[in-house]
């Protein structure tokens, strides 16, 4: 196995004879036994003891050894992950930083209080406008774009938003192309109008939300100091309620303040969110609310339990929206590779008041991702540096790492401005989802179709709110 | 993590083998310690590689595992091919483009030159890599391929496209092949195919010559010279075949579609497994007395000759009128058949044969209806243990004595009478089947003894492996069939005469069997003349005395208590007794030409008691019957796994007992089998 590829070095970049641990393949054990996770196109097999033990202790003998074990058995012969960088992506995904300001004071915000620490304002209307002409610029009939508003606090410019949002449909109408919306918000400005507004155009809208009660408000106060939960919660409840064409989720960022995990998750979900999912703050430009390491490690257990918990659930055929591992599942079931963690900087722009175009919505007004202007639309040259850079296999220590396909090499933002503390936590969290989606896949295959999104759906299945997308 | 490797599951199999695996070695020369342990090593890896499971999990798994090796129906060393045509692979195909630029058809006055196709011919695009390949493996000139190239692209193209030419001769090396052509018998396609097929993959001059002087104008030559080589038809280092064969044409000429296989079949293969000659359909309720005074109307008549009349199952003329009696030979029938057209839409019509007779819609048993069960378990035990059992044995015994009384092939050749030869063949082989057929027989009476054992239905079982004492005959003359000979008119007519009288003492006869027959006669070790061939369709033929008896028994057997699948056993016995007397019947109109002092070896029953040959017959037996016995013992016990050996020894005892039985009757002496059997008592 050693003749070489057309565009591959002699080593094979992702192959190469590095010392560390083993980079190709994942071993596990679990209940249905042995398992092995081929990390070049996320092939997930069960094997047996033998080869089990037979690759453990070839693994030190490096990757030729490795490979060439692995081809008797017939496997690895496929390459998915190529070497080059991703090349010229068409532009897909925008989102609006409408408004760059907010009303709440959250600890770790990313836009340090809305205003991306400039002066607060709202995007003007050309601005919206241009960016919404922009996303349409270069897509073909039946191709999906989507819009997303964020900012700040979005709905502190909501003309701009139903604006934006008409105008979107219109053009898709007339074009033929998909388009789906979103918005992430605080939640402490919906309107019973927004609930219409969002079920008409099928949002998929996020309310930003920490905790139960005091935990939440410790860590989203007002400008004021004081909570803002129950005014959230009393808002949002209607939106639950309403929810058919919209989804309504909760997304929690988890700071070492509000490390229960379990017990929001249930909160929420007997709320009747329509997914909750959990973020780890890891890089905050006040570095208040930052996850250190044994915060990381609790957050591993915490997840692991809520996982455990989604498992039993499931099994007795009850829906738990627990978001994290909703995704995993349908990654891992997909086979989902990547060499890149997200869209950003290659089909995905977050557009800043003034027009900019950044790598993503975290990076507006950030002049390490900064990337053009709606007007003149992406600058080619910058993108292309980004893309070679950000490629997985050629970042330290992820070149290394089994998971580096699945995870993608950690969020832009972050790695740039913090670096990556928590590559355990997401091999422990990929772990155990690896062992959770053999034992549904095992014990209950139907009802792994049901629960995951990407999964085989059986025939004349409704198409739910989940595609998202406003077919006009 | 280290753990001794797991042992591979033992198995049954897997110890079978090795105790084989280690008998052959000993058995077998020394090999070299060596290749053994390479062998062995080899051996272990492939068991531990497909021992290791390996089940894809998501999606992309189970888009990227590959199988190992190509599965095992694309490689054209494991197609059903041949060369006669093939089922999948027509190798003679290959053939056709023996020589570069060519492509020939064999057909029946030589090989023929199809057309020219040398432009796409990759062996003659010299430029290009995978030719010079070619041509240095083959030691070929690159000139000479260029010559060829631009003689078959210029005018001797535009020669051999006029014409109809033949191949005249091929030189390769010294040796020069001529096809014969010019002369009054030129080499079939055949002979010439099997020519090309012996040539080597190396420089070949060919000679073309052109049909007839007319074909020529003055221009064009009679005869056209080409040097090149026999092409190689698979890629020396990838096995891929020679890029020359265009998609679909290794596959002319293959068993399709199956329908005229069916009928075409020239080794046979279908006609292996469907009807071949079978009696005609029976209406339910259909008359078959005949009328007072014996001559009936001629549609009555008809219908009476349905019950024997043997039908080529394939007759193109399927109404119920018997014109398509089936004659002797294939090339008889053939005329007569569904041809080819005809046969693609109308193998619907065939009909279904059961019991050797043909079927309709509508499918009714017959004998079984009208024949009494038996009051009870035990006196079914008894009539087969005592009575239908043993006849079986002894009918064995007279069967295989009948067929060593008779000449073997090549004796008959010897004699240089015509047709003997083959008759006597015919009657051997038939004997040999019916004894088999009485040999199996035997096995299921002795199966259903035991299984009304294992069902508690009867107390005991043990096996009958004893003789009869009296066989059941019949006191009708013999059947006489003229010999199908002609088929004139008159032939015909005449034949159909001696059937019809025939069909009416067969009727008396059918009405006669329905009471126990009063007439038996002793077992007796016969040469087999034409009164021993009346005996034996005597006893074969349906509703005598073996049918009737197992009418009783199957119709016994459907009831309760009885398991199910008995009756088919007793079932099959029944029909088989059709089958029997009808090669019986063909036996006796194969010899029927033919004095008895033609056919037959002077033999006698040699005595029980003689040294010797003899002696050794008997322990054979003895072998056979000891071994036998044992295995219908352990099959009552539900213990089939350990029959096998003696089965095989039993076989091989019968295997030498043929053989010393033949041997025996060539000195005249017949094997004394009662009197032996019976001495092993």
């Amino acid at each position: 196995m050693t003749a070489a590829r057309p565009g591959v070095p002699e080593d094979g970049s992702n192959l190469a004879l590095l010392p560390g641990p083993a980079r190709d393949f994942h071993l596990f054990h679990s209940e249905e036994g042995p398992h092995l996770l081929l990390v070049d196109g996320s092939q997930l097999f069960k094997i047996d003891e033998a080869l089990s033990d037979q690759l453990a202790a070839t693994a030190a003998s490096g990757g030729a050894a490795v490979r060439a074990l692995l081809a008797e058995h017939g496997l690895g012969g496929k390459r998915f992950i190529g070497d080059e960088p991703l090349a010229d992506p068409p532009l897909r995904a925008l989102s609006l930083a409408v408004a760059e300001r907010c009303n709440l004071g959250c600890t770790y915000c990313y836009a340090e209080g809305g205003s991306f620490g400039g002066a607060a304002r709202n995007m003007p209307w050309e601005v919206a406008e241009a960016s919404v002409r922009r996303l349409f610029a270069q897509v073909e009939r039946d191709e999906r774009v989507t819009l997303a508003f964020l900012g700040g606090e979005p709905l502190t410019n909501r003309p701009v938003i139903r604006r934006a949002t008409e105008l979107a449909v219109a053009i898709a109408g007339e074009r033929g192309i998909p388009i789906g919306f979103s918005i992430t918000t605080n939640g402490t400005l919906l309107t019973p109008d927004d609930a219409e507004f969002f079920e008409r155009y099928r949002f998929a809208v996020t309310v930003s939300l920490d905790g139960i009660g005091a935990v939440h408000d410790r860590l989203r106060p007002t400008k004021g100091g004081r909570g803002s939960y129950d005014k959230v919660i009393a808002n949002v409840r209607p939106l639950l309620a309403r929810q058919r064409r919209m989804q309504v989720s909760a997304r929690v960022t988890v700071t070492p303040a509000n490390l229960g995990l379990r017990a929001t998750l249930d909160h929420f979900i007997a709320l009747g969110f329509h997914t909750v999912g959990f973020s780890p703050m890891l890089s905050a430009p006040t570095r208040r609310g930052e996850m250190q390491a044994p915060d990381l490690d609790v957050l591993l257990e915490e997840m692991i339990a809520c996982g455990r918990e989604f498992e039993r659930r499931t099994l007795a055929g009850e829906t738990y929206p627990f978001a994290n591992m909703l995704t995993a599942l349908e990654e891992i079931h997909r086979g989902t590779h990547r060499p890149y963690p997200c869209g950003a900087g290659a089909g995905y722009f977050g557009v800043s008041a003034s027009g900019g175009l950044f790598a993503c919505h975290r990076f507006v007004e950030d002049e390490a991702g900064s990337m053009g202007h709606v007007s003149e639309g992406v600058d080619r040259e910058r993108q292309r540096r980004w893309l070679a850079q950000r490629m997985v296999d050629r970042q330290e220590p992820c070149r290394s790492c089994w998971a580096r396909y699945l995870c993608g090499g950690g969020c832009h933002y972050e790695v740039i401005h913090r670096g990556r503390p928590a590559c355990d936590y997401i091999r422990g969290w990929l772990d155990y989802a690896l062992g959770a989606y053999v034992r549904l896949s095992a014990q209950r295959p139907d009802l792994l179709a049901r629960t995951v999104p990407g999964g085989p759906r059986p025939a004349g299945a409704p198409v739910t709110a989940d595609s998202n997308s406003s077919v006009p | 993590m280290t753990r001794p490797p797991k042992k591979p599951p033992a198995s049954a199999g897997a110890t079978v083998r090795d105790a084989k695996a280690v008998s052959r070695r000993a058995a077998a020369e020394e090999l070299p310690t060596e290749k053994q342990e390479r062998r062995e090593d080899a051996r272990a890896k492939a068991l531990q590689l497909r021992q290791n499971k390996i089940f894809p999990r998501n999606l992309t798994a189970r888009a990227a595992y590959l199988v190992p090796g190509n599965p095992v129906v694309t490689r054209p060393e494991d197609a059903v091919a041949n060369c006669f045509p093939g089922l999948e692979l027509d190798v003679r195909n290959l053939d056709r483009r023996f020589f570069p630029g060519l492509v020939f058809e064999f057909v029946d006055d030589g090989a023929r030159l199809a057309y020219v196709d040398a432009r796409q011919d990759p062996d003659l695009q010299v430029n290009a890599a995978e030719a010079q390949r070619v041509y240095k493996s083959l030691n070929i000139k690159p000139e000479k391929a260029q010559h060829l190239y631009d003689q078959l692209t210029g005018d001797e193209e535009a020669w051999l496209s006029e014409g109809r030419w033949y191949l005249e001769w091929i030189r390769q090396g010294r040796k020069t092949l001529s096809m014969g052509r010019g002369r009054d018998e030129p080499l079939d396609s055949y002979t010439i195919w099997r020519l090309i097929r012996s040539l080597e993959p190396a420089p070949v001059t060919i000679s073309l010559r052109i049909e007839s002087p007319r074909d020529t104008d003055n221009e064009q030559p009679a005869r056209i010279e080409l040097e090149g080589w026999r092409r190689r038809y698979t890629d020396e280092e990838t096995g891929v075949i020679n890029l020359a064969y265009q998609p679909g044409e290794l596959m002319q000429g293959l068993c399709s579609p199956w329908q005229h296989d069916f009928r075409d079949c020239q080794c046979f293969y279908w006609a292996a497994n469907h009807p071949d000659v079978v009696l005609g359909e029976l209406y339910p309720g259909e008359a078959l007395t005949p009328t007072e005074n014996g001559s009936g109307s001629a549609t009555q008549k008809g219908e009476q000759l349905r019950l024997t009349v043997p039908l080529d199952w394939i007759r193109a003329d399927r109404s119920r009128a018997l014109e398509a009696e089936a004659l002797g030979t294939i090339a008889d029938n053939r005329p007569y058949q569904l041809d080819a057209f005809r046969i693609n839409s109308a193998w619907q019509d065939l009909s279904i044969v059961l019991e050797g007779r043909e079927i309709g819609g509508l499918y009714v048993p017959q004998s079984i209806e009208t024949a009494n069960p038996f009051r009870s378990p035990s006196i079914l035990e008894e009539r087969l243990r005592k009575t239908l059992a043993p006849l079986e044995l002894t009918l064995t015994f007279e069967y295989l004595y009948a067929r060593f009384s008779l000449l073997t092939f090549d004796e008959a050749e010897r004699k240089r009478v015509r047709g003997l030869a083959g008759a006597v063949m015919l009657a051997r082989d038939r004997l040999m089947m019916i004894a088999i057929s009485e040999m199996q027989h035997l096995r299921w009476a002795n199966q259903m003894l035991w299984e009304l054992y294992q069902h508690k239905l009867v107390p005991s079982y043990a096996p009958v492996l004893t003789l009869a004492t009296e066989v059941p005959t019949s006191d009708t003359a013999s059947m006489q069939l003229a010999p199908k000979t002609a088929n004139t008119r008159a032939a015909k007519k005449a034949r159909r005469e001696a059937i019809s009288n025939n069909v009416e003492k067969f009727i008396g006869i059918e009405r006669s069997a329905h009471s126990p027959p009063s007439t038996m006669r002793s077992p007796e070790l016969r040469r087999l003349g034409t009164k021993v061939v009346d005996d034996f369709i005597a006893v074969e033929h349906p509703s005598g005395f073996i049918d009737g008896a197992y009418a009783r028994v199957a119709a016994t057997l459907r009831q309760r208590p009885y398991p199910d699948h008995l009756a088919e056993l007793a079932l099959r016995i029944a029909s088989d007794g059709v089958q029997h007397e009808a090669r019986f019947l063909e036996i006796k109109a194969a010899l029927a030409p033919f004095q008895e002092d033609q056919y037959l070896r002077a033999i006698r029953p040699g005595k029980a008691e003689a040294p010797g040959d003899i002696r050794h017959a008997r322990e054979l037996l003895k072998t056979i019957r000891d071994n036998l016995h044992t295995v219908y013992v352990l099959s009552a016990h539900n213990d089939i796994q350990s029959t096998g050996p003696h089965v095989a020894k039993a076989r091989t005892a019968m295997t030498e007992l043929l053989e010393l039985g033949e041997k025996l009757a060539k000195d005249g002496i017949g094997l004394p089998f009662f009197g032996l059997w019976e001495s092993l008592q």
